[in-house]
């Protein structure tokens, strides 16, 4: 199977990024992952925070992010990440995080926190968050909410078949669903957005399934993207899609009624994440 | 005119060190010129290959690594005496 090509280009801005989140001890997901994108992003000066440490409490198994016992929270970590955006000079920010089964919130109120303090210290920043499940704790989900994100992320990440074996035990497919449903009803303008990481055995139908049911819980942005192995200790691929089998599922996605689809093999939940909050909430207000 | 390594970057995914790979091709021998953003060698990790660059303008002077070298974020891949500086 022939892999991606990435060229590693590093220049002034990348420095300047991989510095200062240094500095500041914020995690990214772009470094956790190995994000094949991070040379792009970084070198034009953003990047994806990753809140409530580095270590995560699930073992999805297509996911290259530490897992095990995390960190205590630092209580400093959102007045960083909001440092971090005013020294970056960013109007759009995606922050994401690792799960925490072992916080009694899952780490909702400190997710709540850092959207709060990223918007005072920068009052005209649109901030985009993807979240983790919380268990489908609704108070949870509101606590977010509340705080006023302007875009809020979930991945369902697979179809309903794969779920099980793809994600931890303790994620689900209905699960997510109620996540970006709630966080919807809860707030009827906020835009919602959720991922499919294609190519992991499902099939054509699975897909298409899972985007009728994304679009069902009110979903406004779908990302589809190219699931590459990170190491061996994941998931094989089963398939890598050609970037026409993308553009046939993107033409059916926006036929199911997403105001925006990202679909392309390098596509990433936070990828070109303000061009597609832009162009969605163009198209929401248009129509 | 100053000799320098050309190495894996240490500054790709900065803080998520410990991935490994291994050499699929190597594109320039010795006595070649290179030029800064050249591809000089191509290294093949789990999810990706990585087509790594040069930083410098000068002349190929030294390739330390062959197709199938085990190869790791620093790993030195080739030396070049620099242009331009010293």
């Amino acid at each position: 199977m022939e892999k991606v090509r990435i060229r590693v280009s590093l220049n002034e801005r990348y420095g300047v990024v991989a510095g200062l989140v240094s500095r500041l001890s914020i995690a990214t997901v772009c470094e956790g992952a190995l994000c094949p994108n991070i040379m792009e992003c970084w070198g034009g000066g953003v990047a994806t925070f990753m809140i409530m440490g580095d270590v995560c409490t699930r073992g999805c198994r297509f996911c290259y992010v530490r897992k095990g016992r995390p960190q205590p929270l630092d209580p400093m970590e959102p007045l960083k990440v909001a440092e971090a955006v005013r020294i970056l000079g960013l109007d759009y920010v995606t922050i994401t995080s690792v799960d925490r089964d072992d916080l009694p919130d899952g780490g909702a109120r400190h997710f709540a926190e850092t959207i709060r303090a990223v918007k005072m210290l920068n009052p005209s920043v649109k901030v985009e968050v993807l979240i983790p499940d919380f268990r489908g704790d609704e108070t949870a989900i509101r606590a977010v909410v509340e705080a006023g994100p302007d875009v809020l992320a979930h991945n369902i990440e697979t179809v309903r078949r794969l779920t099980p074996i793809v994600r931890d035990w303790r994620a689900g497919y209905d699960q997510s669903l109620k996540v970006l449903r709630v966080a919807k009803e809860l707030n009827p303008s906020l835009v919602t957005k959720s991922s499919i990481l294609l190519g992991l055995g499902e099939t054509f139908e699975e897909v298409v399934e899972a985007m009728e049911d994304l679009r069902g819980a009110g979903v406004d942005i779908l990302v589809l993207s190219q699931y590459l192995r990170p190491s061996l200790k994941q998931l094989p691929v089963a398939k890598m899609y050609s970037l026409e089998e993308f553009k046939v599922l993107e033409e059916i996605a926006y036929k199911i009624g997403f105001s925006y689809v990202v679909a392309h093999p390098l596509a990433r939940t936070s990828y070109k994440a303000k061009e597609a909050y832009m162009e969605a909430v163009r198209r929401l207000r248009g129509s | 005119m100053p000799s320098k390594a050309i190495r894996v970057p240490e500054e790709l995914w900065p803080r998520r060190g410990g991935w490994r790979g291994r050499v699929v091709s190597v594109l320039k021998k010795p006595g070649d010129r290179v030029s800064r953003g050249e591809p000089v060698v191509e290294v093949e990790i789990e999810k990706a290959v990585l087509v790594i660059e040069s930083p410098y303008d000068g002349v190929v002077s030294e390739v330390l690594v062959s197709q199938g070298s085990p190869v790791e974020p620093g790993s030195e891949l080739m030396r070049v005496d620099v242009v331009g500086e010293g």
